[in-house]
């Protein structure tokens, strides 16, 4: 495949991405105007109408509040551990004046349906992963940036001091950020060991439709990725129709790929990030101290979950090397090799996903920090 | 009943007795095989019995006499099956709902005593052993399980069962999560030769774990086909049966329709619908009254 193609490749992904992009979260009460087919009432009018509306709204204090969310993790993962541990602390604090209802193991649809579902009011909060949260804030995707990241305190001092920013975004777009927690490292996983950028090169790499993170790495790699289904994947791992995947050791488990494939890649991909997000609308409506419960024990589990998580995936690893999933290192010069390609890649998804300076600014900021790093281990 | 309760409590009181006061090897073993009966006869009384409390009270009384028949005969085939049965309906019906921890390692032992009952029987019959390497390379277990004969279907259903539970329990643990091909391949073993085997469990086994997949990876249409044989095997009247698939499939596609006829029909059936099951049954019935209540929070 040509450089060309592959280029064409990674923005149709950006296009057909963005296209799924949410509208601003309006409750109800946008959900009526798209259904009617109007998108935009006369400011003057919708300021009465939504004046009416409030006036007719019985009295929201005292009375309990339900939130509604919704996650891709299934009942009993750490995900759902850590949200029922939340559901828990946040029912106890308020007296039960607050209470969560949870539906977990995508009952609720792909990221993409929740979110719809949250702007016509059926849901009122969403745990999603990057491919999610871009959705809202495409600017967020920064984090998921090709290797991006070396290790976990890289991470940390990023998120720390970039998620403000980002929050912000998300407010703007209508939706308020209770936490943050990575999903964890994406490694390259294949049923040929690939130590070098020409291996790499040489297999057919599944792709998710539609994802331009991965349209773009694949096109930096020289890779020609297949497009495919997550449901199909074990299938063609079996018939040979592709020789790898990228995954979270966690979600390789999960849908059971590790069972067609032999060795991973021993340098992420990159780190797939995880929010929680509400419904502005609905949080502004709570009273002070439920906003306050709400945020204050949001950010306390979404960091317990990001340690748990940690360990999961650490564990996952284990569970994969008894299981004859090897890991193999690069070989001489193929780590910085790799990482350039990265950096290409990252590259590439700009201005359409974020602006150039963002990310700019991202690599700057790690630069310092492994910078200060070095000057304090020296 | 009360009269019948009071006669099997007697007869394992004196299997208890019988075990307790004979030492020696081969008079031990003996004992141990006089006393096999009846634990098993008791263990029958159990899985008959309607009143929850009493059963929880035999169960666990019976319990530690298995473990006591197994000292003096550690390789009695039927014994360690009778023993994986045993503790994976005592964890399902008297521990799980409650206290997920202690289940996990109820159904340990269900699955360590089948397992050990498998390799016994394989030694005996002069097979291969299933050797551990199996559980972490599936294309070793796909052919063992395809040179493996039908009459290992009970040892390798309970094996199953017991595995199954540790999964349920402690779903987010990475290392169970990798071990669900494995339970996969073994109940496709059962389904092989005796799909009807144990009220159909090895349907219900697939069934439940195809269905607590998320409907858009593709697990949904494998689950309610594994649901509908299991319901059409067993007549519908073992109702544990239907409590999985509405805990499971119902709720994972939403189908609230289905979640509440499901439930409906477990909450209105007689418990002499299947005598020698009306402990499941009256779990079953139990847990259906808990999944109803909670409608409103698994449907959006």
């Amino acid at each position: 495949m040509t450089a060309m193609m592959a280029a064409m490749r990674t923005r149709s992904c950006i296009r057909a991405y963005l296209i799924r992009r949410s509208r601003p979260a309006g409750g109800t009460w946008a959900a009526v105007c798209n259904v009617f087919g109007v998108t935009e009432l006369p400011s003057r009018l919708a300021g009465a109408l939504v004046a009416a509306i409030v006036a007719l709204a019985p009295a929201a204090a005292a009375a309990q509040q339900i939130v509604k969310i919704a996650t891709l993790a299934p009942e009993g993962s750490t995900w759902m551990t850590v949200l029922r541990a939340y559901q828990e602390a946040v029912e106890e604090a308020s007296g039960e004046r607050l209470q969560f209802r949870i539906f977990p193991g995508g009952v609720s649809g792909s990221e993409a349906d929740m979110l719809r579902k949250v702007r016509f009011g059926q849901l009122d909060a969403v745990a999603l992963t990057g491919a999610g949260l871009g959705l809202v804030v495409p600017e967020e995707r920064v984090l998921d940036g090709a290797l991006l990241f070396r290790n976990e305190a890289e991470i940390d001092a990023v998120y720390r001091q970039f998620t403000p920013d980002l929050e912000r975004m998300f407010e703007e777009r209508g939706y308020v950020v209770l936490g943050w927690a990575e999903v964890g490292p994406i490694y390259l996983f294949s049923t040929s060991p690939v130590a070098s950028v020409e291996e790499l090169r040489r297999l057919r790499w599944w792709m998710l439709e539609d994802d331009p993170l991965a349209a773009a790495i694949f096109a930096a790699f020289g890779a020609d990725p297949v497009p495919l289904h997550v449901a199909d994947v074990l299938t063609a791992l079996q018939t040979g129709v592709i020789d790898g995947v990228y995954s979270s050791p966690l979600a390789l488990l999960a849908l059971q790929w590790f069972s067609r494939v032999d060795y991973r890649l021993d340098l992420p991909l990159g780190h797939a990030s995880g929010a929680l997000l509400m419904n502005r609308r609905t949080f502004s409506r709570l009273a002070p101290d439920l906003r306050e419960i709400l945020v204050d024990n949001g950010r306390r589990f979404m960091a317990e979950l990001q340690q748990r998580s940690r360990a999961d995936n650490e564990a996952a690893l284990a569970a994969l090397a008894r299981r004859g999933v090897q890991p193999v290192a690069p070989g001489p010069g193929a780590a910085d090799l790799l990482r350039a390609q990265g950096a290409v890649a990252r590259r590439a998804l700009a201005p359409e996903l974020y602006p150039e300076a963002l990310l700019d600014r991202v690599e700057a900021a790690l630069a310092a920090h492994r910078s200060a790093q070095r000057s304090a281990t020296s | 009943m009360r009269r019948g309760a009071c006669r099997h409590a007697r007869r394992v009181l004196a299997g208890l007795f019988v075990v307790l006061a004979l030492p020696g090897c081969s008079v031990q073993r003996l004992a141990a095989r006089a006393s096999a009966g009846l634990v098993a006869d008791s263990f029958a009384a159990v899985n008959a019995e309607y009143d929850l409390e009493l059963a929880a009270g035999g169960a666990a009384a019976g319990l530690p006499l298995l473990e006591g028949v197994l000292r003096g005969d550690p390789d009695a085939v039927d014994v360690r099956l009778l023993a994986a049965e045993a503790y994976s309906g005592y964890a399902l019906a008297f521990v799980e709902q409650d206290d997920p921890a202690r289940a996990v390692g109820l159904y340990r032992r269900a699955r360590d005593h089948a397992l050990h009952a498998w390799r016994v029987a394989a030694r005996h019959g002069g097979v291969a052993e299933p050797a551990d390497r199996l559980w972490f390379d599936l294309d070793a277990l796909d052919r063992y399980l395809a040179g493996l004969e039908p009459r290992f279907v009970p040892a390798v259903y309970w094996t199953a069962q017991g595995w199954g539970g540790m999964v349920k329990n402690r779903p987010g643990d990475p290392e169970l999560v990798a071990d669900v091909p494995v339970l996969q391949a073994l109940g496709r073993f059962v389904l092989r030769h005796d799909p009807a085997f144990g009220y159909a469990g090895a349907h219900v086994l697939l069934g439940a774990l195809s269905g607590s997949m998320p409907a858009i990876l593709g697990g949904a249409p494998a689950a309610r086909d594994h649901f509908e044989a299991a319901l059409r095997l067993t007549g519908r009247r073992f109702l544990m049966t239907h409590v999985l698939y509405a805990a499971t499939y119902a709720v994972q596609v939403q189908d609230r329709a289905l979640f509440e006829s499901l439930l409906d029909e477990v909450r209105g059936a007689d418990l002499d619908l299947l005598p020698e099951r009306r402990l499941a049954n009256a779990v079953a019935q139990q847990r259906a009254g808990r999944l109803a209540r909670a409608v409103d929070e698994l449907f959006q």
